[in-house]
């Protein structure tokens, strides 16, 4: 038996064996390797012809939830720390004659209609032609994380340390060598595979892809990964994530930039109306320090100007084009009337009517996310409401201060009507916790009722005293002087801030994170 | 060519589709045969060497750059894992760069806090404390605990020091809680703790049935191995959870908790009333079948129905799949040997086993997967349970042999034997082991009714802890720590479930002062003053040659290894392996018979044992043993009414967490709170929500968890995985009788709203 084993190399020095000996080894091992053979089964013999692209294929009734895809893929792509690019999700369902346990491994599902791509405004994702892998161009992307909105399966991770998001890229290097990637190798069960998919018959039944209970619509962005299962999900699965419902991060840079340049547009709009024209050195101000304040959301700053690229698809890009536009014009627009103390009408319209399309852009921003909480119009108008309520009381507060007060009664009946309705729009989102169902929405209801309760009455206590209360009084003539304009429209501010707060950490992603029974 | 510059400078500017974060993502391809890298991370050459986590014995190839362990990949060609590994074993070298590494030992000063001593300090209190509680409550009145993580020549030198030098009598080792079981349901059937497997037969199985085993989470690349199986296998699993194994496999049997014994008793009265067995196999290779049959005459399939909730057709069926397919094999893990009554259950699995002739041939067996990288190494050589190599401290002759294969006084060996784990705790609490010594394990989190355990670790007069971390719970209670190198700081080898033999290797150095373990033995024989006793044992390959020498015409006897490089050539040898060339039983496939320079590979790298029919018992054959069915020892009442069954949780948490937890990416992937499986109905019953804190008690404790309403656990019973510090302060201590395992897999439960009520 000794024989068999080992044969002469007896006298070399013990220890590790050369470098060179084990490349030959390797090498040897790799033709031989029956699991290198069948790792190379698992991706297709030849790359995608016209109109077809990889794709995942996973086989669940294959998948164990052994989750050494997710570790693989960390240690193979020399992820950062505690970065995964792909996760694994679970199922549970069926009875107790018959309970199902479903494990999902996921990554990205390169779309057809990638909602990253389409979301970026510096044009830093690219669907590959050849492949159709949805490729992310690291030293091409400013850090905005807007694609970490609009991708509705959490897919791109965002580094602080980088500044930049990455993502999966299915290992593109590797097959384009004929190697398979890094999930598909280390999947001891061999539940993925690399596939080629044709791209008509995902525009014909995009309901074949991801289709797994919870999942988001696929109409959406196309995926193109296929789970396949003998037998069908019984109708009660659900995921174990299902019921842990958990606050989304605050984006605060994002809450000031909102706030500030809807109080900005509204406080323009508004002089304009009531033709107090001191308000644009107001507008300005407040309109640079929102865009100030933008750019510590960004993980590369200096990169902003990028941001023109994405105009023809990214509702953010126009939102960042037009409020440049928006403080450029005003800064003509101030340094003229500063200059000759006169307006020109036109002028001012189109610098009116460009922070108006930035507002709108920033609503959509949000909009096309498809998460419920902002997925409707109520965001819209929100938005718009808050440009209302901010500009004209921030126009009431610059009136009494340089005593042109007669327009105050009209202007305090316009903030209290404002007020009224967006209060009103604002509660609506809280009938839903009263729903059977567990939407989406009732789930933000009951984060804004339950662990942001505080926060949620603030918001309610600021608006009502600041829009209704005190303009009562104001209207009825009972206080006078500045002080009183001056608390309305920093109740009505804070207010604002607070619902933009509530907007962000209340909204419940399409695809809830990997983060299993974490605190509510 | 400049203006060329320019135009890319200002394009890039503008859009810019390469460059340093890029470049940091991008893949290089490997010289060393492992693809493409990252490329920053390109490793100069690998180091092979087994995980340190569980004892499938995975290898891993570490990947080393400019002398730093950087990366790793699973070994592609080791014949255990086929290149592939369980997130653990992806994120072992996570763990060792923790921030909470014990890098000097500590000493509790005289304010009851520890602080950082060095080593001469450490180790005078360490001598002087034990010393002292030796000569005023006498020379067993010091006991050690150890572990299966560290290599076998560590717990060899271990056990030689602390019996042979110290004088201590007792001593024992956390395999007590994964292993005792099958080792000694072996050594009573086979006449010697010898698994007989390898994994090659879960591929040659036509029928895989795993008890208490939950493969897919606990073993996943033995899940790997039974899905390379190209005999279409018939997978049984007798679990009462829905595991993901159970989910997996062909056919679940969800048998009542711990009806397990029943069932196999069950089974063979069908096998023999129906004749379904093999008659030769039973006269030529085994003893006691007339008592056994005899013994199971009363478990009816009736009376069997009604215990294990399987009715009358499928136990039917059940045997009937046992009798018609060709190769059986039976495989169990700590469902089987966490119980009271585990070392009969094993039994009646290696009586069907016996009976239906399912003994070495491929893809049949007996067969026991056991928990940690190193348990084989230390039922074979730690010197606790039995004196060292296999051997009885009871038989003078065995104590002679020793005594002179280690060339020191046969006096010095101790003619009693060890007490257990559960007896040496005990003890402790009896004031009678006033001394402890712990190396790796963490008894404060994984002894069963931790609580108590805690209590009673609290009377000590002095307590060392030899640990990685100065952070484990039973750490935080010690008056000495002892900062100890981990996996990859040290060399050694290991024996996986399959008798494998392999290497761990040192890739890192051990932070600030900690020290391998065999560094702190060696430093400890120095200040005690027996260090001549130890003259022989300079490193852990010389101790290697004298566990050779000691293996020598033994079962396990591996004198035909000639040294670790041979180990590393071969991926791996299991035992036997002798030096002479023999009738060695063999099986597997010529696997990688190709030529390389200067190696050649293991032709058969796959061997099980038994092929012969011949057993260690004095007349060849393996014995049928057997007992009563005993009850559970806490049953369910109306006050308790839920049956709490214990387990593995994730493929990404190993028991204690102590290292798991310090990986960010396993963190990930596990609940970051304890939680409590529930079944929807009794759910409803109790009014509680899906993800709601509740509280389980038992008559020991209470754990506040979430509630995770889940089918897959049975009315009337619940699940909490064991890696939460609370689910021990809830289990019952319990034991076999022969192998003084826990039976931390049942006891009585409630479930509630209110903390009290």
């Amino acid at each position: 038996m000794k024989e068999l084993l080992v044969e002469g190399n007896s006298d070399q020095q013990q220890g590790l064996i050369s470098a060179v000996e084990k490349f030959a080894l390797m090498q040897d091992m790799r033709q031989l390797s029956p699991v290198e053979r069948r790792y190379r089964e698992l991706i297709p013999k030849t790359t995608p012809g016209p109109g077809q692209q990889y794709a995942f294929e996973v086989n669940l009734d294959q998948c164990t939830g052994c989750k050494a895809c997710v570790v693989a893929c960390h240690h193979e792509n020399g992820l950062e720390e505690d970065e995964t690019w792909r996760s694994v999700g679970l199922l549970y369902g069926g009875s107790s004659q018959y309970p199902v346990m479903q494990h999902i491994t996921s990554a990205c599902h390169h779309c057809l209609d990638p909602a990253c791509m389409n979301g970026c405004p510096v044009n830093a994702y690219e669907k590959d032609k050849q492949t159709g892998i949805v490729k992310h161009l690291e030293d091409q992307c400013i850090g905005c994380q807007y694609c970490t909105f609009t991708c509705a399966y959490d897919v791109p991770k965002y580094s602080k340390k980088k500044g930049i998001v990455h993502k999966c890229d299915m290992c593109i290097s590797r097959l384009n060598v004929g190697e398979a990637p890094a999930c598909v190798r280390a999947c001891p069960s061999e539940a993925i595979r690399i596939t080629l998919v044709d791209t008509a018959v995902v525009r014909e039944n995009p309901a074949d892809y991801v289709r797994i209970p919870e999942a988001p619509d696929s109409r959406y962005t196309l995926p193109t990964t296929k789970y396949l299962r003998k037998k069908a999900f019984p109708e009660n699965t659900t995921s174990i994530d299902f019921y842990s419902i958990s606050p989304e991060h605050s984006h605060t840079p994002l809450i000031v930039m909102l706030v500030l340049t809807q109080f900005s547009v509204g406080i323009f709009c508004a002089g304009l109306f009531s033709g107090n024209h001191q308000h644009i050195f107001i507008a300005l101000g407040v309109g640079l320090l929102a865009l100030a304040a933008s750019v510590f959301h960004l993980g590369r700053p200096l990169y902003a100007f990028r941001a023109v690229l994405g105009l023809k698809r990214s509702w953010l890009s126009r939102e960042i084009v037009a409020f440049g536009g928006f403080a450029l014009l005003s800064t003509a627009y101030a340094v003229d009337y500063g200059i000759n103390s006169t307006v020109n009408d036109i002028f001012a319209m189109t610098t009116a009517i460009l922070g108006i399309f930035g507002v709108f852009c920033s609503a959509m921003v949000y909009k096309v996310t498809k998460r419920p909480f902002w997925d409707n119009h109520v965001t819209t108008l929100k938005f718009f409401l808050t440009t209302g309520i901010l500009g004209t009381s921030g126009i009431l507060l610059v009136t009494m201060i340089t005593g042109a007060g007669q327009t105050a009664p009209v202007l305090c009946g316009i903030i209290m009507i404002l007020t009224l309705i967006k209060l009103m729009v604002e509660a609506t989102i809280l009938r839903h916790s009263l729903g059977h169902e567990l939407t989406s929405l009732k789930k933000t209801a009951i984060l804004m009722m339950g662990r942001f309760r505080p926060v949620t009455s603030w918001r309610f206590v600021c608006g009502i005293l600041g829009g209704i209360v005190l303009p009562i009084f104001f209207w009825a003539g009972v206080i006078n002087g500045f002080l009183l304009p001056l608390f309305i429209f920093f109740l009505l501010l804070t207010g604002e801030f607070f619902e933009r707060y509530l907007f962000f950490r209340t909204v419940i992603p399409l695809k809830s994170q990997e983060q299993k029974f974490s605190n509510v | 060519m400049y203006k060329n510059r320019l135009i890319k400078k200002i394009t890039n500017l503008v859009h810019q589709k390469d460059g340093p974060l890029t470049q940091e993502l991008s893949l290089e391809l490997s010289s060393l045969g492992l693809g493409r890298l990252p490329k920053r991370l390109l490793p100069e050459e690998t180091v092979d060497m087994i995980c340190g986590y569980c004892s499938t014995g995975c290898s891993l190839s570490v990947h080393m750059k400019e002398k730093n362990a950087v990366n790793l990949t699973p070994t592609i060609k080791y014949p255990v894992n086929l290149g592939s590994a369980c997130p653990k074993g992806w994120e072992a070298l996570t763990p060792l760069r923790a921030a909470d590494r014990a890098v000097t030992p500590h000493l509790k000063n005289s304010h009851g806090k520890l602080e950082p001593v060095n080593w001469d300090t450490a180790l005078k209190a360490f001598v002087d404390n034990f010393k002292k509680i030796q000569v005023k409550y006498g020379k067993e009145s010091v006991a050690f605990l150890s572990t299966g993580q560290i290599p076998t020549e560590e717990m060899a030198l271990l056990g030689t020091l602390a019996k042979f030098g110290m004088g201590m009598i007792h001593g024992d080792g956390n395999t007590r809680q994964c292993m005792a079981t099958a080792a000694v349901a072996y050594k009573q059937s086979f006449g010697f703790d010898a698994p007989p497997f390898a994994y090659k037969d879960f591929e040659e199985s036509d029928v895989i049935i795993l008890v208490g085993a939950n493969l897919c989470i606990a073993h996943p690349i033995l899940w790997e191995r039974i899905c390379r199986n190209q005999h279409h296998p018939q997978i049984i699993v007798i679990d009462p959870r829905k595991t993901e194994t159970a989910m997996a496999a062909t056919k679940h049997y969800a048998i009542a908790p711990k009806s397990d014994l029943t069932l196999f008793y069950g089974l063979a009265h069908i096998l023999i009333e129906e004749n379904w067995i093999d008659q030769k196999y039973i006269e030529q290779h085994t003893s006691g079948f007339a008592e056994f049959r005899n013994h199971v005459k009363k478990f009816d399939p009736p009376a069997v129905s009604a215990v294990t909730d399987l009715s009358v057709d499928q136990l039917y069926e059940f045997a009937f799949t046992i009798f018609s397919k060709k190769r059986v094999s039976f495989w169990w893990t700590m469902g089987v040997n966490q119980s009271y009554e585990g070392v009969r259950a094993a039994q009646a699995l290696i009586n069907i086993a016996l009976m239906t002739g399912n003994m070495g041939r491929p893809g049949t067996g007996a067969n026991s997967i056991t928990g940690q990288c190193n348990a084989m190494g230390s039922r074979l050589f730690s010197n606790t349970t039995n004196l060292l190599g296999g051997h009885d401290f009871l038989n003078p002759e065995h104590r002679q042999k020793i005594a002179a294969l280690l060339k020191i006084d046969p006096a010095l060996i101790p003619e009693q034997n060890s007490l257990a784990y559960d007896e040496i705790i005990e003890m402790i609490s009896m004031n009678k082991i006033k001394g402890l010594w712990i190396i790796a394990t963490n008894p404060a989190h994984s002894w069963i009714n931790q609580r108590e355990c805690r209590a009673i670790l609290r009377q000590l007069d002095f307590l060392v802890v030899q640990d990685m971390y100065h952070t484990t719970e039973t750490a935080k209670m010690a008056d000495l720590i002892l900062p100890a190198a981990g996996w990859g700081e040290k060399d050694g080898t290991v024996i996986n479930s399959e008798r494998r033999i392999g290497l761990f290797r040192k890739v890192v150095e051990p932070p600030g002062e900690a020290l391998t373990d065999f560094e702190i033995f060696k430093r400890v024989a120095d200040y005690w003053g027996c260090a001549e006793l130890l003259e022989e044992w300079t490193s852990p390959e010389a101790v290697f040659e004298i566990l050779k020498r000691i293996s020598k015409d033994m079962p396990y006897d591996i004198t035909g290894i000639k040294d670790y490089k041979m180990i590393e050539q071969n991926g791996g040898i299991q035992w036997p392996f002798w030096e002479k060339p023999t009738a060695l039983p063999v099986c597997g496939e010529e696997r990688y018979s190709h030529r390389t320079p200067g190696v050649r590979l293991v032709d058969k790298s796959e061997r099980r044992l038994f092929e012969d029919g011949k057993y260690y018992h004095p007349d060849g054959k393996a014995r049928f043993i057997f007992a009563d069915v005993c009850v559970p020892p806490e049953l369910t009442d109306d006050t308790y009414p839920f049956i709490l069954l214990t387990g593995r949780g994730t493929t990404s948490q190993w028991h204690t967490q102590t290292r798991t937890g310090k990986s960010l990416l396993l963190k990930k992937m596990y609940p970051r709170e304890i939680y409590v499986e529930i079944n929807p109905e009794d759910a409803g019953r109790l009014n509680i929500q899906q993800n709601q804190w509740v509280y389980v008690a038992t008559k020991r404790g209470i754990a506040k968890s979430r509630a995770v309403i889940v089918s897959t656990v049975k009315p009337g019973q619940i699940f909490m995985p064991m890696h939460y510090e609370e689910t021990n302060q809830l289990t019952f201590a319990a034991f076999d009788p022969y192998s003084r395992q826990p039976s931390y897999k049942i006891c009585a439960a409630k479930v509630a709203h209110h903390p009290y009520y």
